[in-house]
């Protein structure tokens, strides 16, 4: 699940769902709706990067940030992810003009308001980021 | 810890929030009653109150009347800090470091343009790459090239071929930022920004040609070479990924310097180094070198603006054009400034503000020192931007402080929403403003209305007396991301 919340200048966002997995699904799929909308994007390649960070929340967060710095630095857009041990991996293909919409940027992930909880229902984060 | 603002109303323009909870002092916000009853819809002014429990604050926390909620500092902020027990932060200064406005005036006329407007649009939007990872197919610099440009600014863009040396005069600090570090400018913010030198990027990114329909202060217009009638360019953007990277990759270092200095962070965006810690000095040197990547972002925008010109109307409009003035509005600088009665150097953070020394000031070049600093204050694409001079009043009150720009008033996802059955682009050519766009998301959500009427914010920040009223100037045609 995820849903836009509330702000005047950029984009905010909770996240949910029943396992971490499941989280960074949702982040994907919020990252790449962000930046291309719907266009359908294919998992033809993948970025493998380690899970760093002091927990759970940290982890998540710089994963986050790392699919913002794969698009702007290298056009990579994202498709899926799994978790394999401390890695990451991410699928997806690069930015085609001819296939994708491209919606807006971001700049970045911000620390305003970033929370990552766990609930009885699964797992559940807030994310903020400069458009 | 969040403290809950109530403001008490100083006159029609000034608004204090007393200090409660860890504010080490009172904030200061410049609004009319309307515009804060906007204010207390977000939490922007809990943002204002955030800052001031920052260490080492001097003065109040303040706030422009173009606030808004941000990340860390309110969109609009301004905090200055004591250089022995004050604080340096990331979140004061914002990703897009050196974020700021250059105004271009051409010696051509709204008449002129008119007729080829539609030609011209196109030839802009080319021109400047915009949009998605936008960057040039012209221009990718290696890494002494890049370290050349962030430590030479728009100056090395100028000796690289992009422009003239009399540009230079009109840059604030002469495009060039003496600390700058080009060695702590990681290797990611240099992949991020290696081609990206000379692109818009996107979101509230962009080119306007413009005309001059008012002058409020003839003279000063005359003196600033703008006048009734005249086209003008407004470019605004910033140090791209970069910049973006560099607060990035500074704010993971400042965390810790926080937690290792016991700083109590009411938001963890707001992380920060003890002036003079080496944290503090790495960031310094590194967002000094970022911003004068945006100061050579916007000089070889103006080289293209040239350019396009010069295919339309010829070699001598191209050569006709000169810069007004560049400003950054996103940006920490060490300045002198007068504080309870005595000059103490501080370290002013401006997120969405605008530098705004008064006539006199010794930083400003010669050709302004009569003038004052000029303040670029752009509007929605719909309305009118604004040029304004520094005061007297702003030096004794926000550490010569202005307004950057309208504030938004809609979400992007409110002003998308709202947008979905129309098309702006239409309605804003049928209003005589052409649109250029990567993407019609963009356009959507920087729509008119989005935005603050940027005219209310202007009138604050005179009534005010902290920015003096010169010219104002409607759009004609826009580049956006």
């Amino acid at each position: 699940m995820r849903r836009l919340l509330a702000h005047t200048a950029d984009l905010r966002a909770e996240l949910a769902a029943p396992d971490l997995a499941g989280l960074h699904a949702e982040a994907v799929a919020l990252v790449r709706e962000t930046l291309v909308g719907s266009s359908p994007v294919a998992a033809r390649e993948e970025r493998r990067f380690a899970r760093a960070g002091e927990d759970e929340a940290e982890r998540f967060f710089r994963f986050v940030r790392e699919l913002v710095y794969l698009f702007d630095a290298e056009g990579f857009v994202p498709a899926a992810a799994r978790l394999e041990g401390d890695d990451a991996v991410v699928a997806g293909e690069r930015f085609d003009p001819l296939r994708h919409v491209f919606e807006r940027q971001i700049k970045a992930l911000t620390r305003h308001r970033f929370r990552l909880e766990r609930g009885p229902d699964g797992v559940r984060a807030e994310l903020v980021f400069d458009l | 810890m969040t403290v809950r603002p109530v403001l008490e109303r100083i006159d029609a323009w000034r608004w204090r929030l007393p200090k409660s909870g860890g504010m080490r002092t009172e904030g200061l916000i410049f609004a009319s009653r309307e515009q804060v009853a906007e204010l207390e819809r977000d939490e922007s002014l809990t943002q204002v109150a955030n800052v001031a429990c920052l260490p080492g604050i001097v003065g109040p926390s303040i706030a422009m009347p173009d606030i808004h909620w941000g990340y860390g500092f309110p969109i609009g902020g301004v905090a200055a800090f004591d250089l022995d027990s004050g604080v340096v932060s990331p979140g004061g200064v914002g990703y897009d470091i050196n974020c700021g406005v250059r105004l271009l005036a051409l010696p051509l006329g709204v008449a002129d343009v008119r007729p080829r407007l539609r030609e011209l649009a196109d030839a802009l939007f080319r021109a400047v790459p915009s949009g998605v990872g936008s960057a040039r197919s012209d221009l990718r610099l290696n890494d002494g090239q890049l370290d050349r440009v962030l430590a030479g600014g728009a100056r090395r863009a100028v000796e690289m071929g992009f422009g003239r040396t009399e540009d230079l005069d009109a840059i604030e600090a002469g495009g060039r930022l003496r600390d700058a570090d080009p060695g702590r400018v990681s290797k990611r913010a240099r992949e991020r920004g290696r081609d990206q030198l000379g692109t818009l990027g996107s979101g509230n990114h962009f080119v306007e040609v413009q005309w001059l329909d008012q002058a409020y202060d003839a003279e000063a217009a005359a003196a600033l070479g703008l006048e009734e009638g005249g086209v003008t360019v407004l470019v605004h953007t910033g140090s791209r990924g970069l910049g973006h990277q560099t607060c990035d990759d500074h704010l993971d270092v400042m965390l810790a310097s926080a937690r290792a200095h016991r700083i109590r962070l009411p938001d963890p965006q707001l992380c920060c180094a003890p002036l003079g810690s080496p944290e503090a000095d790495a960031y310094w040197g590194a967002m000094n070198a970022a911003a004068n990547f945006a100061f050579a972002n916007r000089q070889l925008i103006t080289h293209h603006v040239r350019l396009a010109f010069e295919r339309i109307f010829g070699a001598g409009v191209a050569d006709g054009i000169r810069v007004v003035y560049d400003v950054a509005h996103n940006i920490a600088k060490l300045e002198e400034h007068e504080v309870a009665g005595r000059r103490r150097r501080v370290c002013v953070h401006r997120k969405g503000a605008t530098r705004a020394f008064p006539p006199g000031h010794a930083e400003l070049a010669p050709r302004f020192r009569d003038l004052g600093q000029p303040v670029l204050v752009p509007g929605d694409m719909g309305r009118y931007s604004f040029v304004l001079l520094g005061t007297a009043r702003a030096a004794a009150e926000t550490f010569s402080s202005c307004c950057h720009g309208a504030g938004r008033r809609l979400s992007r996802h409110a002003a998308k929403r709202s947008a979905r059955t129309r098309d702006v682009t239409g309605e804003l050519a049928a209003a005589g403003v052409l649109v250029r766009a990567a993407s019609r998301a963009t356009v959507d959500e920087e729509m008119p209305e989005a935005y603050k009427d940027v005219a209310g914010v202007v009138d604050v920040v005179a009534g005010a007396g902290i920015g003096r009223k010169v010219a104002r100037l409607r759009p004609l045609a826009v580049v956006k991301g």
